[in-house]
């Protein structure tokens, strides 16, 4: 059987009857984007493996009671960002860099821990460029409420729509609505005192 | 009489022709009683005055002598700009510039893609002729895209084997729904069952914690010799039958005195002379109590927790 042209909803129901190749399959879908919002949400990548790995158990163990009238990604969305943001209310954490972990003490330990960035579609120099903004936002994000990032991230990064985003979030729309624009204008304000 | 101003907006060619003197006498009436009452059409009125009073005061140029030969060589009449198409490009701008500047939500939302058709092209005509707009449009802009290209990250390599190595695919069959009293009850039971080391440890330590206590203080007071089971037992028997008799002797002298037997005595006693009474008490009665039983039945027990919208699961 060929699960790479399953839908997600198709992978959920056989994931459901025990099929280890459907978990596999969906795993191989979601690690990266679920990983990518983690490590944002909480800006340390072991922390962000443990969280992300502790999601996934928990969404795959309880997969047989997905229910298949929503999207499989806002459901796994969900439970990931609900177990980083409980993460954070227990423990605040504002470390901000992709270069490895703040708490290194070594170079080998920073090397080790530095993040796997993808960049298929740049050359050196674009790379490069592109890096320097993006540290710029990224620590920019960091600096927001969780919410906020939570909700820029979803829209902008993972291209939710905001209906979307309100069911991830358990939020009505109007306050999805709100947390983007204080968080965009929040961003354009500290990217301009990163710039200026 | 005198004419009703119409209320349809006054067009662009309607106020040349006003300004150019070329329409009839009740043409005009009919434009100034209109631009009396409607203040968009005023404006736009002396937008244009103010371009025909500019186009007036230009001096007059005379060109160099091939000039004509020259712009009739390189006419291309596909591209050519008439010259009212520059004068309603210039009213745009100056309309433009005149109107209030969006507000920063609503340029997030157009630069997001969210506004209806109508808005999104007048905002887009406001910033046609709106520099601070227009700057601040350009921000929006590459933030956003700033955002949407942050790299995606990948976990390390022994992330999948880690999670796959934890999930118990035996235990993945979904549960019967409960549909009688007794499953449901035993169903909730069964949620009460620790299901991790750390909750069993929580439960061991709250059910031990008591236990151990009472054993400590049992070993305690057996330990002196005087103390025997018997003996206690005894004690604890005098002291509990003894407290027994001073709240039972408090309550039926409260009761006594209350007037609360009289009370339901002479009820009873009204009832009794009268079946049909005694039969609309009792059926009011069961029909109250059926009713309250009901309403509890259906909040406590058939109720179900609400799911979170999307996922139908709280993790």
């Amino acid at each position: 059987m060929d699960f790479e042209t399953q839908t997600d909803k198709e992978l959920a129901a056989q994931a459901a009857a025990g099929n280890e190749r459907a978990f596999a399959e969906l795993l191989r879908r979601y690690e990266r984007p679920i990983f990518s919002l983690v490590y944002r949400m909480v800006r340390d990548r072991a922390l962000a493996e443990d969280l992300a790995q502790e999601a996934f158990i928990r969404a795959f163990n309880a997969v047989s009671s997905f229910d298949p009238r929503y999207k499989f990604s806002s459901w796994i969305f969900k439970i990931a960002n609900n177990h980083a943001i409980d993460h954070l209310r227990k423990r605040k954490l504002d470390t901000v860099s992709i270069d490895g972990s703040p708490h290194a003490r070594t170079a080998q330990e920073e090397e080790r821990t530095r993040l796997v960035v993808e960049s298929e579609n740049e050359n050196p120099l674009e790379y490069v460029e592109h890096r320097e903004l993006g540290d710029q936002i990224e620590h920019a994000i960091g600096q927001l409420r969780p919410e906020y990032r939570t909700a820029v991230l979803l829209r902008h990064v993972d291209g939710y729509a905001y209906e979307e985003i309100a069911g991830i979030m358990d939020l009505p729309l109007g306050t999805v609505k709100t947390y983007l624009h204080r968080a965009r204008a929040e961003l354009k304000e500290s990217l301009t005192r990163l710039t200026s | 009489m005198a004419k009703k101003p119409s209320k349809a907006h006054l067009t662009a060619e309607r106020i040349q022709a006003f300004l150019d003197n070329s329409l009839s006498r009740d043409e005009r009436d009919e434009v100034h009683a209109h631009s009396v009452f409607c203040g968009s059409c005023q404006a736009e009125i002396e937008a244009w005055r103010l371009l025909y009073s500019e186009l007036d005061g230009l001096p007059e140029l005379r060109p160099g002598p091939n000039f004509r030969d020259h712009v009739l060589a390189s006419l291309d009449t596909s591209a050519s700009v008439t010259a009212r198409d520059r004068a309603v490009g210039w009213l745009r701008r100056r309309a433009g510039q005149a109107a209030k500047h969006v507000d920063p939500e609503r340029l997030q939302d157009y630069v997001d893609g969210l506004l209806p058709a109508g808005q999104m092209a007048r905002i887009s005509t406001h910033l046609d002729g709106c520099g601070a707009c227009s700057r601040e449009e350009e921000q929006w802009r590459s933030l956003i895209l700033g955002i949407r290209k942050l790299p995606v990250m990948a976990p390390s390599s022994g992330f999948n084997g880690r999670v796959m190595a934890r999930i118990h695919l035996g235990q993945l069959v979904r549960p019967a729904v409960p549909r009688t009293a007794g499953q449901r009850a035993l169903h909730w039971a069964g949620r009460l069952v620790p299901r991790t080391q750390r909750a069993w440890a929580v439960i061991s330590g709250i059910a031990l914690t008591p236990a151990t206590v009472m054993a400590l203080l049992g070993y305690a007071v057996f330990s002196n010799p005087l103390v025997t089971p018997g003996g206690l037992a005894s004690f604890l028997w005098w002291r509990v039958s003894g407290g027994a008799t001073v709240l039972w002797t408090f309550l039926a002298n409260g009761l006594v005195e209350s007037g609360l037997l009289l009370t339901a005595y002479s009820i009873w006693d009204l009832l009794a002379a009268a079946p049909a009474v005694t039969a609309v008490a009792a059926v009011s009665f069961a029909a109250a109590t059926s009713l309250a039983g009901w309403v509890l039945y259906r909040n406590l027990i058939t109720t179900q927790t609400v799911d979170g919208k999307y996922a139908g699961l709280s993790l």
